[in-house]
């Protein structure tokens, strides 16, 4: 059990902690590769579909769902490639009517999206994606504890009654907004 | 595995409707989109094909409430049943916190019942994930059907021991019971998760500070903790 499992991969079970340094220092590095490459979006994933980090200009964009389809697009992708023998860091690449969608494993956890417009060189996109890549997975895959220096972190696990799905009456539920920057 | 964001404030979990093709795993997800106020979930997303038999995945977000100044969200996903879809499956279980297994009390679909059991704990030990330890309930679905299974027999058939819902998604009924047993056994594990963590760091500061002289051979070492096993959620 100790043993890691093949290929590196991450024990599945263990929860994702980002805190709040490595989320600023990492929206940090995705706002300049979203200025040096003209893109539209630059967000960082989990494998398990979670959203991690990211900015975006497309607030019409459902962030929760493109974190789903990323995870699922890159796991079909990784699968593929290993299926065929392929054993490098899965990067992919779609060149649409109007985008450009370029995917990219980030350590063994993660995946980095961008997007950008067809007119945008795609070569830029992918050696500037290459740039902040280990920058990236080194932010995220350091132990990631809510120090000390960090605001109130929940040590405390949220220990309050889990909340009941079942839909009220009439729930006037504010949705709370995303914190992701537009810019 | 829970995504914790101290920045955003947000935690994620996954919950995947796995089970029987054509149980009603997408009827579930349907039902709980419909129901939720739009404040409360985003859009159902469906990978399907034209017959609406899953293909990939249904996807539906939902964010019920701030726990601990955490805004609580759950990602709901329901795999596709059919046998031949099994890497999807795997894909789509990548780092799950909690499963709902639906399964058909049609008496027709005892052998695809087991076939989806079968391939669910398949699934998951290629993610080096236990089946009897993550937080999972059964559904047995379609209870409206004449002649649907006993109960009993359906526990025998699958070798449920755990807590069973007797739903009917295409009603609604014990839907949201479902979902809600298994979101709060879901956030009970992160708890525990969460309290072994804290006391593990507590333990290692511990030794750091008492032991600087003594260099021990052997680093003090706890045996894994059992995330399942219950313990009570003290303050
Ligand atoms: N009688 C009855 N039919 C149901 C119930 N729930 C779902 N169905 C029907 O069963 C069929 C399959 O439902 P789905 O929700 O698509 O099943 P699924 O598990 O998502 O199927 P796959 O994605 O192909 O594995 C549909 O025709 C549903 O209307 C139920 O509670 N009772
Ligand atoms: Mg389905």
């Amino acid at each position: 059990m100790n043993d890691s499992p093949s290929e590196s991969e991450p024990l599945d079970w263990d929860d994702v902690e980002v805190s709040a340094d490595a989320a600023d220092r990492a929206e940090d590095l995705l706002r300049d590769f979203a200025a040096d490459a003209e893109l539209d979006m630059a967000v960082i994933v989990d494998r398990s579909g979670g959203m991690v980090a990211g900015v975006a200009s497309r607030p019409d964009v459902d962030v929760d769902t493109v974190g789903a389809l990323v995870a699922g697009a890159f796991g079909a992708m990784r699968s593929l490639a290993r299926e065929l023998g392929e054993a490098a860091i899965v990067e992919s690449l779609h060149h649409g009517g109007k985008d450009t969608i370029y995917l990219r494993q980030i350590g063994s956890r993660y995946i980095l999206l961008a997007v950008a417009e067809l007119n945008q060189p795609a070569g830029i996109v992918r050696e500037r994606a290459a740039q902040i890549a280990g920058p990236l997975a080194g932010l995220l895959g350091e132990p990631m504890e809510a120090t000390g220096s960090q605001s109130a972190a929940p040590t405390r696990s949220p220990e309050a009654a889990p909340p009941s799905l079942t839909p009220p009456p009439n729930a006037p539920a504010p949705q709370s907004g995303y914190a992701y920057d537009i810019g | 595995m829970a995504v914790v964001n101290h920045d955003t404030r947000e935690v994620q979990f996954k919950i995947v409707y796995c089970g029987t093709p054509l149980g009603g795993k997408t009827t579930n997800l349907i039902y709980i989109h419909n129901r939720l106020a739009p404040a409360m979930r985003g859009d159902l997303a469906s990978i399907a094909t034209e017959q609406e038999r899953t293909l990939f995945f249904d996807f539906l977000p939902v964010h019920p409430t701030i726990i601990a100044g955490y805004d609580t969200r759950f990602q709901l996903y329901s795999v596709p049943g059919q046998k031949i879809y099994g890497e999807t499956r795997r894909i789509v279980l990548t780092g799950v916190d909690g499963i709902v297994f639906v399964a058909d009390s049609d008496p027709d679909r005892v052998e695809a019942n087991l076939e989806a059991l079968e391939s669910t704990r398949e699934a998951l030990a290629s993610l080096n994930r236990s089946f009897d330890r993550i937080p999972l309930f059964f559904q047995f679905n379609k209870r409206d059907l004449p002649g649907a299974m006993a109960p009993e027999e359906m526990d025998e058939m699958l070798e449920v021991r755990r807590p069973t819902f007797l739903a009917s998604a295409a009603t609604g009924y014990n839907v949201f019971a479902t979902l809600d047993a298994v979101t709060q056994k879901v956030l009970r594990e992160f708890h525990i998760r969460r309290r072994l963590r804290a006391q593990r760091e507590a333990e290692q500061a511990a030794v750091r500070q008492t032991k600087p002289l003594t260099p021990s051979p052997v680093e003090p070492s706890r045996g894994s903790p059992d995330p399942s096993s219950e313990v009570a959620l003290g303050s």
